[in-house]
């Protein structure tokens, strides 16, 4: 009997450590991605300029609850140097004001990999440029990041790109160079220009005494030129240090006058980021970022914008008539994730609090440094199940009327995100 | 002629012990150590277990690729979740890329992409002779004792005591300590496996810490075998594409 139950330990401890690598062999296609569930509760501004732009014909409302549910799929397929890869995203909003749904082709592309040296692309393809967490300057060739979700996947454009790589010994260890051709036609790549063309984009990255650097330019038919740098260093095992530097020529855009009226500003721009990333011995991130955005307006920019909205709003009310307020949602510029010139931005994230695994506790701070009005958003993510992911996140948005945190859609948002991947 | 021979052999005979116990080698046993335990340049799939004081474990499982002495990448092939992801550490950089961020980010060898007790320069461990110096060598009956000093200030641990099968020159226990003698956490090397191409090393590496108290992080080799990689293949640019090397 005893016999049998050493037996049995010892065959259990050998199924502990069991471990077959043939189960993880390479297959020419493959599927991955996730399905999201995030219901929110939102504490509104029904007084705000971006409630009414969005909800004026709506009946006010000091509150809501949404939902909100998302696929994310990866599909590629190989064969030899060939890869096909396609990531469709679709999403489905359940709203009182109004409930959407939407399919968006984020990526898809083919790839040729001539060798470790060589990839070339062809197809929709999302470039991450930049080294900063929240803002990124020099990302010349992306769709917007929201400093509040900078992880979250986003659309790329149609381009057709390469990745040439080279190494050394001595202190230029790596050198890559990535041009990129992106068109410009009707619903091809729209949001880069309303007329037709050719834009062209490239990349320079190198690592070089064991500093990423990375030199970036675009310029083409339908965007003015524009030219940066950006780079990325651990000071020590804990430190690192990031910063981006970017010039833009002959930018244009509609503005909100203080007359009431709107015209276009034509102007040059130069954007900047620092930031640090430090883990305390006590396993605790943070990453601090300062952020000049010279595309930004200024405090009289951002008032002229509200005025032009409330009279809108308040012609709408008198006669019906919404062009005003459609026109005042035209401008793009004020709509933005950062519309302003100066922000700071602050997240610590606590990894294994208290000794329980998987649980990481979070809060972000984006601060507008102008108007000291600022976004708090507490939150906690826990992973511990296998391939589920769990998130509650609450975000308070505090500031003085006429401020730029102050006067957005809502004051105070609580979500919960349950992500299930596969 | 022959006695002059004889007195100097003699001579080197009876200062034979001395001469051996002065002449252990710290460094040149920590280099074999490294060699046993696999070739400069391979190719291994991991599995990284980490198991909570309820018994409940959660698994991952890692394609890793290492070239010479400051060259390693390794590749998340599962859970689904982290599925994509991969890390580079060239010298004492290191980068995470996560495929829906899809931009490599430094992150720093402290830092833990998986949870548990292993941290990033567990899973991306290069020799340890590169990063480690050895200070002193106590010569037991059967184990060396290694006691090394890390070579710069951005390695993860500041000293490790490498407890030394004598007659294999393979690893049995790596306390990893701060400079100030503090045990951060301990490696216990078992289960010895024949990998083939003549590479015979402990299959399991079991990791306890004093920070982490009655949890317990266990990694698992297999496919462990000699593989030469272009350099190129060593570089942030070629981290999505880490998955196209496996055979």
């Amino acid at each position: 009997m005893l016999l049998f139950l050493l037996v049995g330990l010892a065959s259990g401890r050998a199924q502990e450590y069991e471990f077959d690598p043939e189960q993880f062999t390479r297959k020419p296609f493959s599927l991955d991605g996730y399905l999201e569930l995030k219901p929110s509760f939102y504490r509104l501004n029904p007084d705000s300029p971006f409630y009414k732009l969005s909800y004026y014909d709506q009946e006010p409302r000091k509150s809501v609850g949404e939902a909100y549910a998302a696929f994310l799929g990866d599909f590629s397929y190989r064969k030899g140097v060939f890869e096909a890869f396609l990531e469709p995203y679709a999403e489905y909003t359940l709203s009182p004001f109004e409930s959407t749904a939407g399919i968006e082709l984020f990526q898809g592309y083919l790839a040729l990999k001539l060798s470790p040296s060589l990839t070339v692309y062809a197809g929709k393809k999302t470039l991450r440029w930049g080294k900063g967490y929240a803002w990124s300057p020099v990302a010349f060739v992306e769709r917007p990041k929201n400093p509040s979700e900078p992880d979250l996947a986003r659309e790329g454009y149609w381009m057709l790109t390469a990745d040439y790589t080279k190494s050394f010994d001595g202190p230029l260890k790596t050198f890559s160079f990535s041009p990129v051709v992106i068109p410009v036609s009707g619903s091809l790549n729209g949001d880069l220009g309303r007329n037709g063309g050719l834009n062209f984009a490239a990349r320079i990255y190198v690592l070089f005494l064991a500093t990423d650097i990375d030199l970036v330019l675009s310029a083409g038919k339908t965007r003015p030129a524009r030219f940066g740098l950006d780079f990325s260093r651990n000071l020590r095992s804990n430190w690192e240090i990031h910063g981006e530097a970017a010039y833009y020529r002959d930018l244009k855009r509609q503005v909100a006058r203080p007359d009431g009226t709107t015209g276009t500003e034509e102007f040059n721009a130069a954007s900047f980021l620092v930031g640090l990333r430090f883990l305390s011995a006590a396993e605790t991130t943070y990453i601090l970022e300062y952020h000049r955005n010279g595309q930004g307006s200024n405090s009289s920019g951002i008032d002229a914008f509200y005025s032009f909205v409330d009279l809108a709003y308040e012609s709408y009310l008198e006669t019906g008539d919404d062009a005003r307020l459609i026109e005042a949602a035209g401008l793009g510029s004020y709509a933005g994730f950062s519309p302003m010139k100066d922000y700071g931005f602050l997240r610590i994230m606590q990894k294994d609090p208290f000794g329980i695994l998987y649980l990481n506790p979070a809060a972000t701070v984006i601060v507008n440094l102008a108007d000291g009005s600022a976004s708090w958003a507490p939150e906690v993510t826990y992973n511990g199940f296998t391939n589920w992911e769990l998130r509650l996140k609450a975000a308070v948005l505090t500031g003085g009327p006429g401020d730029e945190f102050r006067e957005k859609r809502n004051r105070f948002r609580l979500e919960f995100r349950l992500r299930r991947f596969f | 002629m022959r006695t002059k021979a004889l007195f100097f052999l003699l001579i080197f005979v009876s200062f034979f012990p001395n001469l051996s116990a002065q002449d252990i080698n710290g460094d040149a046993i920590l280099a074999k150590v490294d060699r046993n335990l696999n070739p400069e340049s391979f190719e291994s799939y991991r599995k990284l277990v980490n198991i909570e004081p309820s018994g409940r474990t959660k698994e991952f499982v890692l394609y890793t690729i290492k070239k010479g002495k400051d060259k390693v990448a390794a590749l998340f092939l599962s859970p689904a979740s982290e599925k994509g992801r991969s890390t580079l550490r060239l010298e004492d950089n290191m980068w995470l890329y996560i495929p829906n961020v899809a931009k490599p980010i430094r992150i720093t060898s402290l830092q833990s992409v998986v949870g548990g007790v292993f941290n990033n320069a567990d899973i991306l461990r290069l020799d340890y002779a590169a990063e480690y110096s050895v200070e002193k060598t106590d010569d037991l009956e059967s184990e060396y004792v290694l006691h090394c000093q890390a070579r710069t200030a951005v390695v993860a641990y500041d000293r490790l005591t490498i407890r030394t099968d004598k007659k294999r020159l393979v690893p049995l226990q790596i306390d990893c300590l701060t400079e100030a003698g503090m045990l951060i956490k301990t490696l216990y090397f078992k289960e010895t496996k024949d990998f083939g191409g003549g590479i015979v090393r402990p299959s399991v590496i079991e990791t306890e810490s004093p920070l982490y108290k009655d949890y317990k992080s266990v990694m698992i080799f297999a496919g462990l075998k000699a593989r030469q990689f272009e350099d190129e293949v060593f570089t942030i640019t070629f981290m999505p594409q880490l998955d196209s090397l496996r055979r």
